[in-house]
């Protein structure tokens, strides 16, 4: 372990790799404070830039761009109440009236710190846990990893949230099926092309992100534009003092932990964790002191922003020790690591360790330079907030579609990129969600590598479902996940029903 | 597929989103069906138990299980699609703007095409003053295709410039 954390300091702590922690989590901060631009935007519009690095020092700057689009999206909850992203909601229930309140610079201070703290606790975790568990997963069979990744694509629709299961579970399959698009690799039969040429390859997965996120949230600004008073912040407000660091303390603690291990949860991530650690909190505080949530209580907003950048560090669990994201953040990073020739997995703990390690260790140094980098800036970077959406939703469109234009040199990928956001806002405008679909994007060809391998090495037989206790068990629990909800759902239809016709 | 084309249909189904998710990708669900039938497979494919059409199949009928729940388990409480009070107009040019920007990108030249759809853009969002518009997009434009000649990515030089001047 302390070789692993060696090694990965020694890929890190080089200039070229310093200064992109820097640039990454500076770009991250302003992607992510801007409302209604979340992680997997700010990602998105990043990787053609690391398209130039090698994989490591990729994975870093994308890294140090996913925290620093969380502390954005929490700085644009604290100020504007207009959470960048739905894993800083929680933060705007007590950040934005502490704010309103006069101390805006002590609620961002605060932000830092508790986000610093998640995600060092989270770090360390993830340091004792990551290759441990990458060990126990070469064990893993094609008929396993199918059944792992079923289980997370269910897990994600099952944490959706009340009444979007289906919805969120139909969005996996919508995402699944513009999967199979392009070439079949086994057969080299072409499926869903139409006959089109640009199609033979499939729809590139960053197309695809940024045509749901940084596309389709641009045009949400446009047709739903929110009004929200701007607050100053000056940086000399930003003090914290002893005593209150060490109130704070307890709440962090336990919300790291909570974080992380929700966080590692696929499907769960950095929102539920954010309003679980808030409602621990709530639940822990005295009754008086309960009164004050939702007024600016600083532990209300200890308590989530910790456990957000602790999920954040949780999330890389399942990605970098079975290959299997999450989230959809961490789908979008395993995108990119595809992309740079990289199989996430155990085998990436085994063959390329300083990858492995680099980006455990990136991941900390985020978190440090985060820190030093935005508390003194905090100020002049919410300035950023002022620019007017007029300018910005402009700019906005014309990155996302360059992001893509620059790796394909193909135009009609423009042109899919307009029909797939209109797509995408019909969908939001549903309330359907579009996490679900982009995982279920990512997975889908090694969903579908994996199935055929397993029916293949069964002879044909659906026996390799319960040959193994550990597949048996897989499919017990993916069951149980997917029926679950679909039964309540049902039943408590009924019972409306029932109660209506009884009155 | 956006929501705007049903804007005077008042129906029970369509001022249900949910229902109106649900029918929606059953019929995408079906269609998608249909084409993986179709999916051409060669002689010894054909008699394999797991060849290109398996998935898609599987998926299809998956789609059909979850969109029939979803338009039965649709609540009639649940929201309608909040159509008229959206700002339609700026949101569909910008998406126009963005698609004729794809189609003359290589046509008008990078730096010509990008300074017409950031322009565009700001009007379309109610920036009226000249200058700051012009002032804003052709220096982005020009700062981007700086930045990409110094990485050495060439971006597509205007096609039609190049002839007027050659012809004189």
């Amino acid at each position: 372990m302390i070789e692993g954390i060696l090694l990965g300091l020694e890929t890190v702590l080089t200039l070229q790799n310093l200064l992109l922690v820097v640039a990454g989590c500076a770009v991250g901060t302003i992607i992510g404070m801007i409302p209604g631009l979340g992680p997997i935007s700010a990602i998105a519009l990043m990787i053609p830039v690391t398209y130039g690095f090698d994989p490591a020092s990729g994975m870093i700057l994308l890294a140090g761009v996913y925290y620093g689009a969380i502390f954005g999206g929490s700085t644009s909850s604290i100020l504007i109440n207009a959470p960048g992203v739905a894993g800083t909601v929680a933060t705007s229930f007590d950040g934005y009236p502490m704010a309103r309140g006069g101390e805006p610079g002590k609620a961002l201070a605060i932000a830092a710190w508790a986000s610093f703290a998640g995600g060092t606790i989270a770090a360390i975790i993830l340091v004792i846990t990551a290759p441990y568990l990458a060990k126990v997963s070469l064990s893993f069979r094609s008929a396993d990893y199918f059944m792992l990744m079923l289980l997370g694509l269910s897990l994600v629709a099952a944490f959706a949230g009340k009444g979007e299961y289906l919805k969120a579970l139909a969005m996996t399959v919508f995402g699944l099926m513009l999967s199979t698009v392009g070439t079949d690799l086994s057969a080299g039969v072409q499926r869903f092309t139409f006959g089109r040429l640009d199609l033979i390859d499939g729809i590139s997965f960053l197309l695809l992100a940024m045509a749901t996120f940084a596309l389709a949230e641009a045009i949400m600004m446009v047709l739903k534009p929110d009004q929200n008073s701007r607050l100053r912040v000056d940086s000399a407000s930003m003090h914290l003092s002893m005593k209150e660091a060490r109130a704070l303390a307890p709440t962090v603690g336990r919300s790291s932990v909570l974080g992380f291990f929700v966080g590692v949860l696929p499907g769960a991530g950095a929102t539920i964790a954010s309003f679980l650690a808030y409602g621990v909190a709530r639940g822990l505080a005295s009754r008086d002191e309960q009164a004050t949530f939702g007024k600016g209580n600083q532990k209300g907003l200890a308590a989530p922003e910790t456990a957000n950048n602790a999920a954040c560090t949780g999330s890389f669990v399942p990605l970098l020790t079975l290959g299997i994201p999450g989230s959809g953040t961490t789908a979008i990073l395993l995108g990119a690591l595809i992309a740079y020739g990289i199989q996430p997995g155990p085998r990436l703990f085994v063959d390329e360790p300083q990858i492995f390690w680099a980006v455990i260790v990136s991941m900390y140094i985020g978190n440090i330079v985060l820190l030093i980098l935005n508390l003194p800036l905090i100020p002049y970077i919410a300035r950023l907030l002022a620019v007017p959406g007029s300018y910005l939703v402009p700019l906005i469109l014309f990155f996302s579609v360059m992001g893509v234009y620059l790796v394909s040199f193909n135009t009609f990928d423009i042109q899919m990129m307009v029909v797939v956001a209109l797509v995408a806002v019909g969908l939001r405008l549903m309330a359907f969600p579009m996490a679900p679909l982009l995982l279920g994007f990512i997975l889908g060809g090694m969903l579908e590598d994996n199935l055929r391998r397993a029916f293949i090495l069964s002879g044909g037989e659906f026996a390799f479902l319960w040959e193994r206790p550990m597949t048996l068990a897989l499919v017990i629990l993916t069951t149980f996940t997917l029926f679950v909800p679909l039964l309540r759902s049902i039943i408590e239809r009924i019972r409306t029903r029932s109660a209506v016709r009884g009155l | 597929m956006g929501p705007s084309s049903d804007g005077t249909e008042r129906s029970r189904t369509l001022n249900n989103r949910q229902r109106l998710g649900g029918l929606l990708f059953l019929a995408l669900s079906i269609g998608y069906g249909i084409v993986a039938r179709e999916i051409e497979l060669d002689f010894f494919s054909e008699t394999e138990l797991f060849n290109a059409r398996t998935l898609p199949i599987m998926l299809a009928m998956a789609g059909v299980v979850i969109s029939i729940a979803l338009i039965l388990t649709a609540r009639d409480e649940e929201a309608a699609v909040p159509i008229r009070s959206l700002n339609w107009r700026p949101a569909i040019t910008l998406l126009a703007a963005l698609w004729a920007f794809g189609l003359l990108l290589e046509g008008l030249g990078f730096i010509i095409a990008t300074s017409i759809f950031l322009s565009i853009g700001f009007i379309v969002m109610g920036e009226r003053r000249w200058l700051r518009i012009v002032a804003t997009a052709v220096p982005v434009a020009l700062g981007f295709w700086v930045v990409m000649s110094l990485l050495d990515i060439q971006l597509p030089s205007s096609e039609w410039l190049i002839a007027v001047t050659s012809n004189d």
